[in-house]
């Protein structure tokens, strides 16, 4: 088994169109999507990032806020997985709710084995 | 109350908690800040759903929500500084330092509610924009949502919100509970919105079935929550929940596997709710402990003989036609006149029916379910040229194409006999 993440972008900004009803109902979908995955022990861990953040450079004197990307850029959150090959692993993003919005994308890494 | 429960379920939890906090922040703060409110709120449960998409939700989500819309809502504030309200804002932060950042109890929450139910029926307000308000501010639909289900245009609809918003800024003021001399009256207009979103929900020729059976929902949750009121009589309002109850209970049986509408007599009534109908009586029982005779109680008398008659054929028509008499005597208006009509044409014929409708023709604006009905009675008198004659008319009156389909297969069926 290798481990795979997940970098989530966009599918805010169809968010801000919903009804407290649609949202509620997007958030059941993850969820059901997620638990799906933790049933298969393919579920390793992920959380949602906030869009503040802070750019470190230059030998760290160089700090700048922000990712100061556009809302669709930016990585709205991460996941991580067990799959056996990268194929595998593109395969299981294919259900995430997040490709339901017309910006939403996964950023599908292969994570180093030491 | 398993399911109609005011304030405790996950199905739905954020569109009630959306009406919940909304009603709790402007009682707290001021009826002016309620565009900012509704953004400070909306804003919380995006910000929910998604750490909720990744994490358990707490164990106390509401107490989560409150806290990070309370937040989120002074932030807005201090940070329009240009805004027109400064005054409001202003207030309202001064306010939320002295204020603790607790949830408040049951309780408290429900009284909230109760008062801005009296906000959005605020007799300033037309009907339709009480209601449409009421969907808005308490029920937590959008505004397309509430286009939806009214079967509104989407514009018109986000027109006559602004327009209720911006009475509901300037002129409801504090929002409380009315005491006083006109405390009935008030009660009464409140009743008259929830039976009217119901009425809306439950009239479902054409439109999302599901969207409309919330509607339904939603007005028999309102008016548990108005049964909390301090003052007033309740005779009215128990007897509009009984109502409400008897005619809910009919929803698992309404469609078929299609989809398509049942009429009652094509319902299967082992689907009934059980639950709703118990409950139904129960609370008829106890409206008719309260002095006079309402409408809503005739109603849901009526409603309660449909519901709970063995099969249509065995319908207590007799009795129905003895309500329908007293109900039409109290409102005397079409549907109602109409609905009488259907009833006597069981009991005394058709005959005796169409000479009723000749009596109320010039009282009541013809409709196409007028002359549907019409129709329908030559039908039952088998005197089919006169049948053909007023189902065609009914036809091109028709308002929507399910309408026009549905009588035009009946015509269809009439031509040759």
């Amino acid at each position: 088994m290798q481990k795979y993440l997940y970098l989530f972008r966009g599918g805010d900004a169809r968010m801000a169109e919903m009804s407290p009803e649609e949202v509620q109902a997007h958030m059941d979908e993850w969820k059901t999507w997620m638990q799906g995955l933790a049933e298969k022990g393919q579920l390793i861990d992920g959380l949602p990032l906030k869009a503040e953040g802070k750019q470190v450079g230059s030998g760290g004197k160089v700090v700048t806020d922000g990712p100061f990307a556009e809302g669709a850029e930016i990585v709205g959150g991460y996941l991580m997985v067990n799959a056996s090959s990268l194929e595998e692993a593109t395969e299981i993003s294919k259900g995430c709710p997040i490709l339901d919005a017309e910006d939403g994308h996964i950023e599908v890494r292969e994570i180093v084995d030491m | 109350m398993s399911n109609t429960s005011v304030n405790h379920t996950l199905e739905h939890l954020f569109r009630h908690e959306y009406g919940k906090l909304v009603s709790l922040f402007t009682n707290r703060y001021s009826t002016h800040l309620i565009d900012k409110i509704e953004d400070a709120v909306q804003e919380s449960l995006y910000k929910a759903a998604k750490i909720w998409s990744y994490q358990p939700m707490p164990e106390n989500p509401s107490a989560w929500l409150y806290r990070v819309a309370n937040n989120q809502l002074i932030d807005f504030l201090r940070k329009d500084k240009r805004s027109a309200d400064w005054e409001h804002h202003e207030g309202a932060i001064a306010k939320s330092e002295t204020i603790e950042l607790e949830l408040p109890e049951e309780k408290a929450i429900v009284d909230d509610q109760l008062r801005m139910i009296f906000a959005c029926c605020h007799p300033v307000m037309k009907p339709t924009e009480q209601l449409m308000l009421s969907l808005k501010l308490l029920c937590g639909l959008s505004i397309r949502e509430i286009a939806r289900a009214l079967l509104k245009n989407e514009e018109a609809t986000k027109k006559a919100i602004t327009r209720a918003k911006k009475k509901f800024k300037e002129e409801v003021g504090e929002l409380q509970v009315p005491n006083g001399d006109d405390v009935e009256t008030r009660i009464s207009e409140v009743l008259q919105v929830i039976y009217l979103l119901f009425n809306e929900g439950y009239k479902a020729t054409e439109g999302e079935k599901l969207i409309r059976q919330e509607l339904c929902e939603e007005a028999i949750r309102l008016s548990f929550i108005l049964m909390n009121e301090p003052n007033g009589d309740k005779g009215e309002l128990k007897a509009l929940i009984a109502m409400m109850l008897f005619k809910a209970a009919r929803f698992p049986a309404r469609m078929d596997g299609q989809g398509n509408l049942l009429t009652l007599e094509n319902q299967d009534r082992n689907l009934y709710d059980e639950e709703y109908i118990k409950w139904g009586w129960d609370f008829l029982r106890q409206s008719s402990k309260h002095p006079g005779t309402s409408v809503y109680q005739l109603e849901a008398a009526i409603a309660a003989y449909y519901t709970t008659a063995p099969t249509y054929e065995a319908t207590n028509w007799k009795a129905i036609l003895g309500l329908y008499d007293s109900l039409v005597r109290l409102k005397p208006s079409p549907v109602v006149q109409m609905s009488r009509v259907v009833v006597l044409s069981k009991v005394k014929g058709p005959k005796e029916a169409l000479h009723v409708m000749e009596d109320i023709e010039s009282d009541i604006k013809t409709n196409q379910s007028f002359n549907a009905l019409k129709a329908d009675l030559y039908a039952a008198m088998e005197n089919w040229p006169k049948a053909r004659v007023f189902i065609q008319k009914a036809v091109t009156e028709a308002k929507n194409i399910t309408e026009r389909r549905f009588l035009e297969k009946k015509l269809q069926s009439w031509i040759g006999k």
